[in-house]
C-alpha cells in the first residue's frame, strides 16, 4: 500500500496564519504608502514571521509550508501597492459622492483573480528558462534555508540583517541624511548628478542581480550624465521645469547649476518630463521583444500546462481549465465593475471594450512588470497605473463622467500588475527551495481576493478619519466647517487651519496619487507624451531583437526610476562581477548571497517596524 | 569588428534615446532627426555584433558552449543523481543535504549560471528542449534538499528517482538524435 505523503506544504495552519499576518502587512503598509508614496513588498517580513509562528510556535512547520505561508501573506498584502497608486485619486479630484464601493471592491478583486491568473502560463519562461533573479525572491529563499544551510551562511545572513537594520535606523532618525552626495564630495560639478541614495537594501538588490546591474548602471548614466545635458543644451526644457522660481537654476548654463536640494528637485522633475516617458516606452518595447523571442518556451510552457505534468504524473502547474474558469470570471467581474461604477455614462458595448481592452494591457503590464521585477526587484507600477488609465478614457472619454469608471478600472489592472510581480516572486523562492508551483498557485488564487478587500477598505476608512492628499489640512478643514459647532471647535483646539493638521493627525500626503491626478488632467487636456513613448518602445524592441531582451527592459528602468537608487544598484551588480573575477562564482554565491539578501531582510524589517509605529501612534 | 559594433550600438542608443526624449507637440526637427539617426546607428550596430557573437558562437564550441557540450554536461549531473540515489537511503538528513548541496551548488550551478551563454549560442529552441527538464530536475532536487534539511529523510529520497527523471528527459533527444545519426 502506498504511504500518504507526510511532509508538511500546503495546509491550513500555512493559508490561514498568511492570510492572517498579510492582512495585517496590507494595513500597515497600506497607511505607510499614503504617507511616504512607495510600499514594501513584505515578503521578507512573512517569512520570517512564518518561522516563528509555524516553527517556534506550533512546532511543526517545514521549509516548503513556511513558503506557502509568506507566499499567502504576501499576496493578501502586496496588492495594496496597486490600490493606494489608484483609489486615492477619486478622493483627492472630488468625486467621493460618486464612487460605488462595490464596483471599486468588484474590480480591485477582478485585477487580482486576472493577475494570478494570466501570469501563471509565464512561469516556466521567466523562472526556469530566463533564471532571472528576483532578488526579493531570492533573499526570502535564503531566509527560508537557513536552518538547513549551516551556521556559516546563517551567520552571514544576520550580519547582512544588522549592518542594513542599524543603517536604516540611522537614515530614518536622521542621524545620517537619506543621500549622499559623491559629486559635491569629488568636485564633480552638479550637472553630472552623482548623488547616491543610502541604501543597503538597493546595493543587495544589485549585487544579486549581477550582471544586470552593469546594463541599468548604463542605462542610469545614458540617462543623467547624456540625456539630461544634452536635453538642456538643445533647449528642450518642459514647461514646469526652469523656468520656475523655486527650482532656483539658470539653465542657460549647464556649469549654473549648483549642488544640493535645488540640483535634486531639479533632476528629479526634469526626469520625470522627458526621460521617463522615454524609459516606459522602452519597457514595453523590450518586455514585448521579449514575448516573440520566447514563443519556443511559451509553447513548451503551455504544453505543460495541458499536460499538468513533467514530475512523473504529479501536476506541475495548475490546470490549464481552472485558469480559463478564472480568467473568465475575472473578465466578467472586470466587465460588471465597469458598468457598475460608470452607471448611465457607460454603455455596455463600451464596457466590453474596456474589457477587453484591460485584459490585454493586463497581460503586457503583467509581463513587463515581472520581468522588471525579476531583473532588478522594481517594477514602474505607476507608470503603467498611468497608461491603464489613458486608455481606458480613451474609451470612455475625458469627461468628468468617466472618470469614476477609468479610475475603477485601472486599480484593478494595477492590483493585477502588482500581483503578478509577487506572484512570479514568489514562484522563484519556490523554485529555490522546491516547492511545487501547483500548490502555490493554488494558495495565491484561493486567497487572492482578500487582500483588495482590506486595501481598499483600508484606504476609505483613512480618508474617512484623516482625509490625505497634498491638501489634507485643508480637506480635513472643509470637513471642520462644514460641520460646525463642537467639531470645528475642537479642530481649532487641536490647531488645525487650512494650513496646519490638528494635533494628533498623521501627515497623509499621498504623493503618487497626487501625480496621478495630475496625470489625469494631462490626459484631460490632450497632451500625453505618445510620442516619446513610440520612441522608446521603437528603440526597446530593436535593441531587444538584436541584442537580448534584458537591454529595453532593464535601460528603460533606469530611465524611469531616480538616479540615487539605480547608480547604488548598479554598484551592487560591479561588486558582485569584481568579486566573481577575484573569488570565483562559487565563493560569490556562497557568501556574497547570505550577506545580500540580509541586507534587503533588514531593510524590509526595519521599514515594516516603523510603518507599525506609526499605525499605533495615530491610533 | 565587435568593438567597432558595440561603439555603434551604444552610440546609436544614446542618441535615439536623446532625441526620441525630445519628442514634443510640435516635433522638433532635430530630435526627430537625432532620433532616426540614432536608430540606425542600433540597427547598423546591433547587426554588426550579431554577428560578431555567432561567429564568437562558433568558437565557443570548445569551450563547451555547444549542444553536444551542454548534453554531456547533463548527462554528468545525471551521472551524480544515480550515485546519490545508490548512496542516499543509508544517509541522515545532515548527510543527504550535504551530499544534495555539492550537486546543486556543483554541476548545477555551473550549467545554471550559463544560462545566457547556452541560450545565445544555441537558439531557444534548442535551449528550450534541454532547460525544461534541467530545470524541474534542479528544483525537485531543491525539493529534497529542503525535506532532507526538514529532518523528512524518506520523503527527501523518494524525491530523487523525479530528478533523475527529469534530467534524462532533457538529454534523452539528444542521444536519441545522435543514434539516428549513427545507424
Amino acid at each position: 500500500m502506498e504511504q500518504k505523503p507526510t511532509y508538511r506544504e500546503l495546509t491550513p495552519a500555512s493559508l490561514i496564519g498568511g492570510v492572517c499576518v498579510g492582512a495585517l502587512l496590507n494595513m500597515g503598509i497600506c497607511f505607510a504608502g499614503l504617507q511616504i508614496g512607495f510600499t514594501i513588498v513584505g515578503s521578507t517580513v512573512a517569512a520570517v514571521i512564518g518561522f516563528g509562528i509555524l516553527r517556534g510556535i506550533l512546532r511543526k512547520g517545514s521549509i516548503l509550508e513556511v513558503n506557502i505561508f509568506q507566499t499567502v501573506a504576501s499576496s493578501v498584502n502586496t496588492v495594496n501597492a496597486g490600490v493606494i497608486f489608484t483609489v486615492p485619486v477619486l478622493f483627492l479630484l472630488g468625486f467621493e459622492e460618486n464612487i460605488d464601493y462595490t464596483a471599486l471592491l468588484l474590480a480591485s478583486v477582478a485585477g487580482s483573480a486576472l493577475g494570478v491568473m494570466l501570469i501563471i502560463p509565464l512561469r516556466k519562461q521567466i523562472i526556469d528558462f530566463e533564471r532571472l533573479r528576483f532578488p526579493e525572491g531570492t533573499a526570502v529563499a535564503t531566509i527560508l534555508r537557513s536552518p538547513g544551510a549551516g551556521v556559516e551562511k546563517s551567520r552571514l545572513l544576520i550580519a547582512g540583517i544588522l549592518v542594513s537594520a542599524v543603517t536604516i535606523v540611522m537614515v530614518k532618525e536622521k542621524v545620517w541624511g537619506e543621500t549622499v552626495d559623491l559629486g559635491e564630495i569629488v568636485g564633480v560639478p552638479a550637472t553630472f548628478n552623482l548623488i547616491l541614495a543610502v541604501s543597503l537594501l538597493s546595493l543587495g538588490a544589485g549585487f544579486l542581480a549581477g550582471r544586470g546591474g552593469l546594463v541599468v548602471l548604463y542605462g542610469t548614466l545614458l540617462n543623467y550624465w547624456i540625456l539630461i545635458p544634452a536635453a538642456l543644451l538643445l533647449g528642450w526644457l518642459p514647461d514646469d521645469v526652469g523656468s520656475t522660481e523655486e527650482m532656483l537654476v539658470d539653465v542657460s548654463s549647464l556649469t549654473s547649476l549648483e549642488h544640493g536640494a535645488a540640483a535634486e528637485t531639479f533632476f528629479g522633475k526634469f526626469s520625470h518630463f522627458t526621460s521617463r516617458h522615454v524609459g516606459i516606452g522602452m519597457i514595453l518595447g523590450g518586455a514585448l521583444a521579449g514575448i516573440m523571442l520566447a514563443a519556443p518556451a511559451l509553447k513548451a510552457a503551455l504544453a505543460s500546462l495541458k499536460q499538468g505534468g513533467g514530475e512523473g504524473g504529479k501536476s506541475e502547474e495548475v490546470s490549464l481549465n481552472v485558469l480559463k474558469i478564472g480568467s473568465t470570471f475575472g473578465l466578467l467581474l472586470l466587465l460588471f465593475a465597469t458598468k457598475l461604477a460608470g452607471g448611465d455614462s457607460v454603455s455596455w458595448g463600451q464596457a466590453v471594450m474596456v474589457m477587453i481592452a484591460g485584459g490585454v494591457w493586463l497581460w503586457v503590464a503583467g509581463l513587463v512588470v515581472a520581468q522588471t521585477t525579476g531583473r532588478t526587484d522594481w517594477s514602474p507600477l505607476s507608470g503603467l497605473a498611468l497608461i491603464a488609465i489613458a486608455i481606458m478614457m480613451g474609451i470612455l472619454g475625458t469627461g468628468s463622467g468617466s472618470i469614476v469608471p477609468a479610475v475603477t478600472v485601472g486599480a484593478a489592472i494595477c492590483v493585477a500588475t502588482s500581483m503578478c510581480a509577487d506572484m512570479m516572486a514568489d514562484l522563484k523562492t519556490g523554485y529555490l527551495v522546491g516547492s511545487r508551483p501547483a500548490k502555490q498557485q493554488l494558495a495565491q488564487i484561493l486567497t487572492c481576493w482578500i487582500g483588495p478587500a482590506i486595501a481598499v477598505a483600508t484606504v476609505v476608512l483613512l480618508w474617512k478619519a484623516y482625509g490625505f492628499g497634498p491638501d489634507q489640512a485643508g480637506v480635513l478643514y472643509e470637513r471642520a466647517h462644514t460641520a460646525g459647532g463642537a467639531t470645528l471647535e475642537a479642530f481649532e483646539a487641536a490647531g488645525g487651519t487650512e494650513v496646519n493638521l490638528p494635533d494628533g493627525v498623521p501627515k497623509l500626503g499621498a504623493p503618487q496619487a497626487g501625480a496621478l491626478e495630475s496625470a489625469i488632467k494631462i490626459v484631460q487636456s490632450g497632451d500625453v507624451p505618445l510620442g516619446k513613448y513610440i520612441a522608446g518602445a521603437l528603440i526597446g524592441i530593436i535593441a531587444s531583437l538584436l541584442i537580448s531582451p534584458g537591454i529595453g527592459v532593464m535601460v528603460g528602468l533606469s530611465l524611469y526610476l531616480p538616479f540615487e537608487y539605480m547608480a547604488v544598484f548598479g554598484i551592487g551588480g560591479i561588486i558582485a562581477l569584481l568579486l566573481a573575477r577575484w573569488k570565483g562564482p562559487h565563493w560569490t554565491e556562497d557568501k556574497g548571497v547570505p550577506v545580500a539578501a540580509g541586507l534587503i531582510v533588514g531593510d524590509a524589517l526595519v521599514n515594516i517596524i516603523y510603518a507599525v509605529k506609526d499605525v499605533a501612534q495615530s491610533l | 569588428m565587435k568593438y567597432i559594433a558595440q561603439l555603434l550600438f551604444i552610440g546609436g542608443f544614446c542618441v535615439a534615446t536623446v532625441g526620441g526624449a525630445g519628442f514634443s507637440d510640435p516635433l522638433e526637427e532635430s530630435a526627430l532627426m537625432m532620433f532616426i539617426g540614432g536608430l540606425v546607428l542600433v540597427l547598423v550596430g546591433g547587426i554588426m555584433l550579431r554577428r560578431a557573437v555567432h561567429a564568437e558562437a562558433h568558437e565557443k564550441v570548445a569551450d563547451g558552449l555547444s549542444e553536444e557540450g551542454l548534453a554531456k554536461a547533463i548527462e554528468g549531473i545525471a551521472a551524480d543523481v544515480r550515485g546519490l540515489i545508490d548512496e542516499a537511503s543509508g544517509l541522515d538528513g545532515k548527510q543527504l543535504c550535504t551530499r544534495i548541496d555539492t550537486i546543486l551548488q556543483g554541476s548545477f550551478f555551473d550549467i545554471g549560471s550559463r544560462n545566457e551563454d547556452y541560450m545565445r549560442v544555441l537558439g531557444n529552441t534548442v535551449y528550450t528542449r534541454y532547460w525544461d527538464g534541467f530545470a524541474v530536475g534542479e528544483r525537485l532536487l531543491a525539493r529534497s534538499w529542503s525535506m532532507a534539511a526538514d529532518g523528512a529523510v524518506a520523503e527527501a529520497v523518494a524525491e530523487l528517482p523525479g530528478v533523475l527523471k527529469n534530467i534524462e528527459r532533457a538529454t534523452r533527444r539528444h542521444f536519441q538524435a545522435e543514434l539516428t545519426t549513427i545507424r
